[in-house]
């Protein structure tokens, strides 16, 4: 089989022609710069494009929901303060997913350094939802808040999920002219409710 | 590999020059990207630390790839990944072509890969039939206009949005006359959303594969190659085999680089780390070899597979701004592409590791330290011992050569000495070409040299 | 400011030699000003990148250990180019690596260097009355590290500025692209003529915008090339060789 041939010749061509082995360095533990991380968390989510709202009580999604999309359309939430009411049949495909206006679900770690939030299939599904979806709403607790990749790194384990994604604000291009266009080809905005 | 005549570099670069204003138009949006990486990278303490730690990372998959990649492929195949493995382009274009027939697609939609640009990957499925949209605005705009990349982050970075206008609305049916780029991307937005909703598979390129987790990282900033992969059981991800990295915590130093070496971002909007096939699809992973351990072989040469094609290199190259991706002849352009470019077909490229002014600010501003640079200068020297330099440059050099280490024939002051004497310093710039004194005056020749001068009134 | 005991080779590049004398001139006296004892060894020739940087390091060899025979004995060579300093110290590893030839590459400073690590000047009398535009050149840059590029994520500082701001009346300008490449490049000048006189047309708007009168360097290779370009064109600016400057009576 071609595979099998091509995978014995390329180790075999990889063994002849590497470099000797040096060692892997160790990653230190980075000290932030923020004195905040929950505040520059907010700060550097907002400068991507991201909208930020405080919650002390989940509850209180519904009325940022509210204020935030007044006209919203069909919306899928994974949250249980909000009910869903996009329909979809049984055993729907990820296209059938098309038309939601508004999802809603769960973060599982945010990152100071960069605000992005990650969320993965152990908290997520379909695996299209966020986006497929017209605007998304992620729930991020702020206790989940870490400084950096490393640290949030340090939380993940990668073998134990399908999809995992860090999400650092709505679907953006600069493909024309480096202008900046939100809602490229992903959700158009990004609300990340901190609670 | 293609045509055997060689690119030239500087006729291309003249051509792209003799449109004054749109050169600086091109060296200002690419100088953009620069600009914003100094911003982004400025923010991060611990920058320097980090590019090390890339480095030696790397350096570390350099002296293990072999076990790294058998390591990732135990690992993906464990998670239900199936995995393949190409020596060339052309076996990655047939392994992909078997699998896309296998399931009978007729459109595929495929997000940002240098790879498969390298391999051709989209004329060899359109020859057998099979729709290939790519997906990445950048992308799709230069698929539309039937081109290639012209840089490996932006890849349509040398058009103008007047040009995307007039292509939307040939053949988009867009408004006449739109430039907004707003309204355009909002146009390509519908247009693609049709594709990405009646497509039969999805294919992406790689930044990371994972040796520790079987897994891939995919980063984009519009959510394309999540857009794709999802949407349909069958995904493929297709990878150099130079894209391993050992363990989940290094992602964390490189993903905290590559987008703002790139653009200055803290991180690209989706980075996408795909594990296991969704539940009911497959997930194949492609990974290509195509002349990359043959490379690794060459000592002063290896460190270029230590690239995470971010494209800072080419951002600070004033050459490449001023000269246009198209000038290098190749998908990859720029510093990077003309260090590797030379190893796959020395006769073909020999130029490009001319194109430079050996600056440094490629080597500088590199997130995994590859010291391009002095490697340049090297595949300078093999040009050379391969007998490809210009005959005429040769021979009046190589005059100079044994003059200058002879200091009796060049201290005399015979008229032929004296030629000898001032033809060193000025093999430039009074050669028989003249190409100095186009748009520069000669230096002036002082009735008396240092030499003289100080012969006169020191000794 | 006495360095009775410090001996130098100067080493005059071969373009500086032939093009530019009262260069070559300036680093003498400034270096003897600063208390140097300095030799000018007849036999000097050239360093050899011309010919290396076109690939021809080969050919060059013989042109290494001439040098090398030249100034073996100095414990301190010294160029008024970074660039010729930056070719010796890191491109002479070709050939045997002899006592002497080790000796050689790590001894050759350029100037610019030299009179901020080796004699450590803090004053020189000197006094410039304009408006001076630096040239970073690339090679004293990033290759001998003489300031911080811009890529660099560490505390800025250059050792060309602190030496010109100890010139009086010297008013440093601010460039909007303060550490761009001119273009000069060896043999790119003319094998990419194109780019080359691009990029330095470009270098030199920057400084002519700034309000510059003069553009210095330490590398009179890169001023050779500009200064081709302003004298073409005409434009209202000068060159002059970071020494030319510093060696200027108070
Ligand atoms: S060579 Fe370095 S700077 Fe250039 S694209 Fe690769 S990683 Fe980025």
């Amino acid at each position: 089989m071609e595979s099998t041939d091509a995978r014995k010749s390329i180790l075999e061509s990889i063994r002849k022609h590497r470099p000797e082995s040096s060692d892997i360095p160790a990653i230190p533990d980075f000290e932030s710069p923020m004195s905040n991380i929950v505040f520059g968390f907010g700060e550097v989510a907002a400068a991507n494009g991201s909208k930020v709202v405080h919650i002390d009580d989940p509850d209180q999604l519904q009325e940022v929901i509210k204020a935030n999309f007044p006209d919203i359309g069909p919306v899928y939430s994974l949250v249980d303060q909000i009910p869903s009411t996009f329909q979809l049949r049984e055993g729907a495909a990820p296209v059938d997913h098309q038309g939601i206006d508004l999802a809603i679900l769960h973060a599982e770690l945010g990152v100071a350094e960069n605000g992005a939030v990650w969320v993965s299939t152990e908290s997520m599904n379909p695996r299209i939802l966020p986006f497929i979806c017209e605007h998304l709403v992620v729930l991020l607790e702020k206790s989940s808040i870490r400084s950096n990749m490393h640290e949030a790194y340090k939380e993940i384990n990668l073998k134990n999920i399908g999809f995992g994604v860090f999400i650092a604000g709505p679907s953006k291009t600069a493909d024309i002219e480096q202008s900046l266009v939100i809602g490229a080809q992903g959700a158009r905005s990004h609300t990340i409710c901190l609670l | 590999m293609g045509s055997q005549k060689s690119i030239n570099h500087a006729a291309a670069a003249d051509k792209f020059i003799a449109n004054e204003s749109r050169t600086d138009w091109h060296n200002a949006s690419v100088s953009y990207l620069r600009k914003k990486r100094d911003v982004g990278a400025a923010l991060v303490p611990e920058w320097e630390t980090l590019r090390s730690l890339a480095s030696g990372i790397k350096n570390n998959v350099l002296g293990n790839l072999d076990q790294y990649l058998e390591q990732f492929e135990k690992n993906a195949q464990a998670n239900g990944v199936q995995v393949h493995w190409a020596v060339d382009a052309e076996s990655h274009n047939r392994i992909v072509t078997s699998i896309l027939e296998r399931h009978k697609v007729k459109l595929l939609v495929k997000s940002k890969s240098m790879l498969t640009e390298e391999c051709h990957l989209n004329p060899h499925l359109e020859a057998r039939g099979i729709e290939v949209v790519d997906t990445d605005l950048g992308e799709r705009i230069i698929q539309m206009r039937d081109e290639g990349p012209s840089h490996i982050v932006a890849p349509a970075i040398h058009i103008k949005k007047e040009e995307v206008g007039e292509l939307f609305h040939d053949q988009l049916q867009s408004e006449a006359g739109a430039t907004d780029p707003q309204y355009l991307t909002e146009v390509a937005r519908q247009h693609l959303r049709e594709k990405f909703l009646n497509c039969d598979a999805a294919l992406t390129g790689v930044n990371f594969a994972v040796a520790e987790t079987g897994g891939v990282v995919v980063c984009t900033n519009e959510g394309n190659a999540d857009m794709g992969a999802h949407m349909v059981p069958l995904q493929i991800h297709c990878m150099g085999i130079e894209k391993i990295i050992p363990r989940q915590q290094d992602l964390g130093v490189f993903l905290r680089l590559l987008a703002r070496s790139a653009t200055g971002q803290p991180i690209t909007i989706y980075s996408s780390h795909h594990q296991k096939p969704k539940e009911g699809g497959e997930m194949h992973i492609v990974i290509v070899d195509n002349g990359r351990s043959k490379h690794l072989g060459r000592d002063t040469f290896r460190n270029a597979l230590k690239c995470i094609r971010c494209g800072a290199c080419m951002n600070s190259c004033p050459v490449y701004r001023r000269s246009g991706g198209y000038s290098y002849g190749y998908t990859v352009p720029g510093p990077i592409g003309s260090i590797l470019t030379p190893g796959f077909n020395l006769e073909k490229y020999k130029e490009l590791p001319f194109a430079s002014t050996l600056c440094g600010a490629c080597s500088a501003v590199c997130p995994t330290k590859i010291n391009i640079d002095e490697q340049l200068y090297k595949w300078r020297q093999k040009v050379y011992e391969e007998d490809y330099l210009d005959k005429t440059k040769e021979t009046g050099l190589s005059v100079a050569g044994n003059v200058l280490s002879s200091a009796k024939k060049y201290k005399r002051a015979s008229a032929l000495m004296r030629w000898a004497l001032k033809w060193m310093p000025r093999f430039m710039t009074h050669n028989r070409f003249n190409a100095w004194a186009k748009k520069r005056e000669l230096p002036e020749v002082p009735g008396e040299s240092f030499r003289d001068w100080y012969r006169k009134n020191r000794k | 400011m006495s360095h009775q005991s410090i001996r130098v080779a100067l080493f005059v590049p071969c373009y500086v030699d032939q093009f530019y004398p009262q260069v070559g001139k300036a680093a003498l006296q400034l270096l003897e000003k600063c208390g140097c004892t300095v030799d000018y060894p007849d036999e000097q020739t050239c360093c050899g990148q011309p010919l290396a940087n076109s690939g021809m390091e080969q050919a060059a060899k013989p042109i290494y250990h001439h040098f090398v025979e030249t100034f073996g004995s100095y414990d301190y060579i010294v160029v008024p180019s970074a660039s010729c300093a930056y070719h010796v110290s890191h491109h002479y590893d070709v050939i045997e690596q002899t006592e002497v030839v080790k000796k050689v590459r790590e001894s050759i400073y350029d100037i610019t260097a030299f009179l901020t690590d080796v004699l450590h000047i803090e004053s020189l009398g000197a006094r410039f009355p304009h408006k001076v535009g630096i040239h970073q050149s690339c090679h004293g840059l990033r290759g001998l590290q003489l300031a911080r590029s811009t890529e660099q994520m560490i505390d800025p500082y250059s050792k060309w500025e602190h030496l010109l701001h100890m010139v009086s009346d010297l008013e440093l300008v601010q460039l909007e692209r303060p550490d761009e490449c001119c273009g000069f490049g060896g043999t790119f000048a003319v094998a990419e003529e194109a780019v080359s006189a691009k990029m330095g047309k470009d270098r030199v708007r920057d400084h002519l915008n700034s309000g510059a009168e003069f553009i210095t360097s330490g590398d009179m290779s890169c001023l050779m090339h500009m200064e081709g370009l302003i004298r073409r064109n005409k434009w209202p600016i000068q060159v002059k060789h970071l020494v030319e400057i510093l060696n200027t009576d108070g």
